[in-house]
């Protein structure tokens, strides 16, 4: 009876922070559905509008690469509109991974706003100002009168006409209605020459190169002070080293010399010198003389030799498998927010740098 | 002993030479390495172009924009007009990743109090588009910026450079550490 209690309350428990975790978690950047193009969770886009958009913008993916995607969600979970289309974009991989060429259109019912972003490779194509341009023109007007699919057919179909017009093919866009009085051509990113602007830029690097240099030949006069007092030390250390190397090898040397019959030692060799004949009347017993047979005992072949050890290191640097940094796909992502998991048509692993436009 | 006293200095000699060469040697392949990270800022983390700096220079080019229009609706002595000038004239002088940053910094201040002036007069409507269209251009710019790798490899080398015996070789051959666009 217990037990059953202390399990229903446990299955309660589980229930309640299944609900509760996900509003406590930061926001998730919603998965892409299968069809990849549309993801309307708010579901404002009527059903025609739906398939049009999957027709073209599938027909388009399969003639270019290119990818446009519609996604509307009613909350952000109070983010930036702006970081989530950038996160949203880098982590779907909209447009292909060669040209970068994807389109992401994002509307965010709950809090009255919308979002479009373009990829990397399309920034010169649909410059962020012609975006705002068609966000302006197309989707403002029937989103401030929240007829939000009419705002949204609009924008999708001058940004297909514009994508269609740059590579010269036809994804099978709707040219009535939706397109009359709005629909922008592809018009080259402005330029200095649209409104005379002076200026010189700097595209040189040698330029800056010169200056970074004439400052570091000052740093170099006051490093050659540091290289002195460095010399000095590594000159200490270095006669440390040669002194003990000598040593060594002077016994060492001593130790062969005795091997091969050369010299041998004598421990009292010294003392042999120093001491004087004895006279001549006393005879040469004397108390020290050479020893014969006497080998020393730091002579003397040893089997192996200097050091000699089979080693079975296998290398200073174990192999590892896998790396140390994740992979990830994209470009310059910068976090905070996981995706979700996928199916069916994906992403052609395209990326954004962020910037585009939105609801002013 | 003679041959005794020679093998000591040959060694000392080898030892000297070898510690020379890392030094100046490291310090040359340093300082090429320098500028190969700070050519991330002209060229982008790919190579591609795609860069601050080239973000930048679209900046300065919407911000000379938005002058253009201004200048049907404002005078040249406006307070909000000068601050702009100024900041593209310092953005066209910038040598250092810091100026520009400084520069860009300026512009950014400058631009909107000037997009928020232009705003709340009566343009016409290509005039009102085109200045939304030059001040989302602006902003998008700095939007991709922020998004860009150069701080991170900036970062880094830095990092790198604050390590021995690297620290050694940076400081005897003058390599500087690279500035963040920060």
């Amino acid at each position: 009876m217990n037990i059953r209690r202390l399990a229903r309350s446990f299955a309660l428990l589980m229930a309640c922070l299944g609900i509760l975790l996900p509003a406590v978690c930061a926001a998730e950047v919603i998965a892409p559905t299968d069809s990849f193009y549309v993801n309307d969770q708010s579901e404002i886009l009527s059903e025609e509008t739906t398939a049009y958009i999957l027709d073209t913008a599938g027909s388009l993916d399969d003639q270019t690469g290119v990818q446009i995607c519609v996604v509307t969600v009613d909350f952000i979970g109070g983010a930036n509109i702006a970081d989530y289309a950038y996160e949203l974009f880098n982590d779907w991989g909209i447009g292909s991974s060669e040209k970068n060429n994807g389109l992401l259109l994002l509307v965010v019912i709950g809090e009255e706003n919308y979002y479009l972003l373009q990829g990397k490779g399309l920034e010169s194509v649909l410059p962020s100002g012609t975006l705002q341009t068609i966000l302006d023109r197309d989707m403002e007007p029937d989103f401030a009168a929240e007829n939000y699919d009419a705002g949204v057919r609009k924008t999708y179909d001058s940004l297909l006409a514009a994508l269609c017009s740059h590579y010269g093919v036809n994804a099978g866009a709707d040219q009535s209605g939706a397109l009359s009085g709005s629909s922008v051509q592809t018009r080259p990113a402005v330029t200095t020459r649209d409104y005379d602007a002076p200026g010189e830029y700097r595209p040189d690097y040698g330029h800056d190169s010169d200056h970074v240099s004439s400052i570091g030949a000052g740093i170099r006069f006051l490093g050659f002070g540091v290289l002195i007092v460095v010399l000095v030390i590594f000159g200490l250390v270095i006669g440390v080293i040669v002194l003990a190397v000598s040593s060594v090898s002077r016994t060492i040397g001593r130790g062969i010399g005795n091997a091969v019959g050369g010299r041998r030692y004598d421990p009292y060799r010294n003392l042999h010198r120093r001491v004087p004949p004895p006279p001549g009347g006393f005879g040469g017993i004397g108390g020290f003389g050479h020893r014969p047979g006497h080998m020393g005992g730091f002579g003397g072949p040893r089997p192996g030799g200097f050091n000699s050890r089979t080693s079975n290191r296998s290398g200073g640097f174990s192999s590892r498998s896998g790396g140390g940094f994740s992979s990830r796909s994209g470009s310059g992502r910068s976090g905070g927010f996981s995706g979700g998991s996928r199916g069916g048509r994906s992403g052609g692993g395209g990326s954004s740098r962020g910037g585009g436009a939105g609801r002013r | 002993m003679k041959m005794k006293t020679g093998k000591r200095i040959a060694i000392i000699v080898l030892i000297f030479c070898v510690v020379i060469s890392i030094l100046f040697g490291g310090g040359r392949k340093l300082e090429k390495y320098r500028e190969r990270q700070l050519q991330c800022f002209y060229d982008g983390v790919d190579g591609d172009g795609l860069c601050i700096y080239n973000d930048l220079m679209m900046r300065q080019t919407a911000a000379h924009n938005l002058l253009t229009i201004a200048g049907r609706y404002l005078k040249p002595t406006d307070e909000v007009w000068t601050p702009v000038e100024k900041a593209v004239k310092a953005m066209n002088a910038a040598v250092s990743v810091q100026e520009y940053f400084e520069a860009n910094y300026d512009l950014t201040i400058s631009s909107t109090a000037l997009y928020n002036t232009l705003s709340a007069m009566e343009l016409s409507e290509k005039d009102e588009r085109l200045l939304n269209e030059q001040f989302t251009e602006m902003s998008s710019r700095n939007m991709t910026i922020s998004h860009d790798g150069y701080n991170a490899v900036a970062a880094e080398f830095n990092s790198m450079l604050a390590d021995f015996p690297t620290l050694l070789i940076a400081a005897v051959n003058g390599v500087d550490r690279l500035d963040e666009f920060r």
